[in-house]
């Protein structure tokens, strides 16, 4: 398994539980995808599947590590590693450009920009049709470019888990197709996409579809 | 880290740093102008303190002299017998002689008086005046002809050694030797007699013969600058010294000599022989205060006191300058941590650690420093040269630029340790925000 998430408690107050008993499995090469009503904790689910922000109780296995709310500092390794992050906002560094936004994951981690590196860069701006705005500034970019900017670079180092808040959000129909269909390539890829999304349309892509409410998921 | 990371990282941070324009303009600028007069006011001083040094610089190391002003207080056969080194004796004459004047077009004057220094010999350390008009003793460089000898003491010759300075004034044609040169023995300096009836009367007319001439000594060479600016048409009638040197018993016999006398040793023994001389001076003389014992280090140490607390006043306010634009560097930094906190997010979500957050943004704010380093440096050689120019040429002060490798490197050096320390606080803030908060800032 990947993702083992058992009887998870998240607090922000110390009084209402965001997340109360939740639990999830995910294991790779599937698309899961998690709806809920605004404010119900999709956004605070995916920030502790990310390694982002801490839980207040149950266990967190990923990769069959358990993860220890109160070591949250040693996770950038793991961060970097084994998790893809896509936003509804895009977060891409706007003042640089769309090559060195998909490459900028690799300054953080050992790992070295080499030939294969490379390689796969190219194939990956072939694939998302960037390739002629490589070197363009980011924040020259349409929505639509920059979600696909913000996708290469969440899977430029292969990582097993791909978390996406809302990545079709600001995007119009024919885009938020693109998305997941790209989404859904990556799982036959063999990563695992956790997808939260309010568009009724892409429920059809989703291995499974859960639904957020009272701090719970249910089918 | 990998050579082609190291090259993507040093232009990302390249990148984001000059990305805001007004941001990094406004840093940069912020300390530049501290750097600038920093690095300025630096060189100025160390300047003007090698020029201040340059009148002891003059003074042969191994050289120690008692200058002494009431002979008959001192028993000298006693003096000579204990110095273990060669001694040159020196009297001077009791009054400066006016040897050249000359009037100007718009009615100014300038006038060149002489104190006429009878010497035993000229092999030594001979007495030279400071740009205080204080007596000081430096060795001489022969430029033409020959030096005042032994023998010239003994046949009591008519003979002088002027410095180049001097032979330039008296002789502009450059052909000193064999010409004469008149001593005005009676009137004292410039402010003769038209008021006095029988100044001339008194007046008495010595002739000397010039038979060497030899390399100006500092305060000559600032003479020379001030002749210039009288002859650039100064409005103000200009006083120049210098000194000649005769036989000493020419001085006996032609001037009544002054009760200033200076006894010049070639210390091969300088320390002991100081000591001697200091040791007499206490005991003989009971410390009388006009006997002074003079030599290099001595005179060095009196000028470093001299200059010591104007050096730590205004080192003081170039300090606290740069400190108060690196306080300045300091708030552009933390606004700018504040704008960029969704890029540590996004950073941080993309595996960064609290480290890296640091270090790069420590990096930008010391690259950025460094960039102001440069360019104050650069800014403040070109302003000292020009000052130095302008003294030279406008104003006729003697005075050179005094470049030291510390003095170019010490605002690089501060630069640097400001973009740490100004970075730092502002950095660390920005770095301990969560990602989840951060990433929501917009
Ligand atoms: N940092 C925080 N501090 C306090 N409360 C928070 C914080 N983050 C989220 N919350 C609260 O937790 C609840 C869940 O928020 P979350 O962002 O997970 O909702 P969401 O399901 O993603 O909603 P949306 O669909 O609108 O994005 C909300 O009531 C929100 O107010
Ligand atoms: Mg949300």
């Amino acid at each position: 398994m990947l993702i083992e998430l058992d009887h998870i408690q998240k607090t922000y107050d110390g009084r209402r539980y965001v997340l109360n008993d939740l639990s999830l499995t995910a294991q790779a090469g599937e698309l899961i995808i998690i709806r809920g009503s605004s404010g119900s904790g999709k956004s605070t689910l995916l920030n502790l599947l990310g390694l982002l922000d801490v839980f207040d109780g149950g266990t967190y296995r990923l990769q069959g590590k358990e993860i220890n709310p109160r070591h949250y500092n040693r996770y950038a390794e793991l961060r970097s590693t084994l998790i893809g992050f896509i936003f509804q906002s895009y977060c891409l560094i706007d003042s640089i450009s769309v090559q060195d936004n998909i490459l900028l994951p690799f300054l953080y981690s050992h790992h070295p920009i080499d030939g294969a590196v490379l390689a796969y860069l190219e194939e990956i701006l072939e694939r998302f049709h960037l390739t002629p705005l490589r070197h363009k500034r980011v924040s020259l970019l349409s929505g639509g470019e920059k979600q696909r900017v913000a996708i290469a670079r969440a899977i430029i180092k292969r990582p097993p888990l791909i978390i996406a808040d809302e990545p079709t959000g600001n995007l119009d129909e024919e885009n938020s197709q693109l998305v997941v269909q790209h989404l859904k390539a990556l799982t036959q890829g063999g990563a695992c996409v956790v997808l939260v999304t309010h568009d009724k349309n892409l429920l059809q892509y989703g291995d499974r579809t859960y639904f957020l409410h009272e701090g719970r998921l249910t089918e | 880290m990998k050579r082609s990371k190291v090259f993507f990282y040093v232009r990302h941070l390249l990148e984001l740093c000059l990305d805001n324009k007004l941001r990094f303009f406004l840093s940069v600028i912020g300390l530049l102008v501290g750097l600038f007069v920093f690095t300025t006011g630096n060189i100025l001083l160390d300047s003007y303190y090698n020029e201040t040094m340059k009148d002891a610089r003059q003074i042969s190391p191994g050289t120690v002299a008692l200058r002494y002003e009431y002979p008959e207080r001192l028993d000298e056969a006693q003096i000579y017998a204990k110095g273990d080194a060669p001694v040159t004796r020196v009297i001077f004459s009791e009054q400066k002689s006016m040897i050249y004047a000359k009037r100007s077009q718009n009615g100014t004057l300038c006038a060149l008086s002489a104190t006429v220094a009878g010497v035993s010999g000229m092999e030594q350390d001979i007495p030279i005046l400071s740009t205080g008009g204080e007596m000081l003793t430096g060795a001489c460089t022969l430029l033409k002809g020959r030096l005042i000898n032994g023998n010239d003491v003994a046949m009591r010759s008519r003979v002088v050694v002027i410095d180049a300075f001097t032979e330039s004034l008296l002789f502009p044609d450059g052909n000193s030797i064999g010409k004469s040169i008149t001593f005005d023995v009676s009137i004292p300096g410039i402010t003769t007699s038209s008021t006095d009836p029988n100044a001339h009367q008194e007046r008495e007319v010595l002739q000397c013969t010039v038979v060497g001439v030899i390399s100006n000594s500092y305060h000559s060479d600032r003479e020379a600058m001030e002749y210039q600016r009288f002859s650039q048409g100064a409005d103000s009638s200009v006083q120049l010294e210098s000194m000649v040197y005769t036989p000493l018993s020419f001085v006996d016999d032609a001037f009544e000599p002054s009760a200033l006398k200076l006894l010049i040793w070639d210390g091969a023994n300088s320390p002991s022989l100081k000591e001697h001389l200091t040791l007499y001076r206490q005991q003989s003389l009971k410390n009388f205060p006009s006997y002074d014992v003079l030599d290099k280090s001595a005179v060095l140490a009196q000028t470093i006191t001299r200059l010591a607390p104007l050096k730590l006043f205004l080192t003081l306010m170039m300090l606290l300058l740069l400190f108060i634009s690196g306080i300045n560097a300091m708030n552009t930094m933390f606004f700018s941590i504040k704008e960029r906190i969704r890029e540590i997010g996004i950073k941080k979500a993309l595996g960064a650690t609290k480290l890296d957050i640091l270090n790069q943004f420590i990096l930008e704010g010391m690259m950025m420093a460094l960039i102001a380093a440069v360019i104050a440096v650069v800014f403040s050689c070109l302003t000292v040269l020009f000052i130095q120019g302008y003294l030279n040429q406008r104003l006729f002060l003697l005075f050179e630029v005094h470049f030291t490798l510390s003095n170019l490197l010490l605002p690089i050096f501060v630069a640097l340790l400001y973009g740490f320390v100004f970075s730092v606080i502002p950095c660390y803030y920005g770095a301990m925000i969560k990602v989840t908060d951060s990433l929501r800032f917009e």
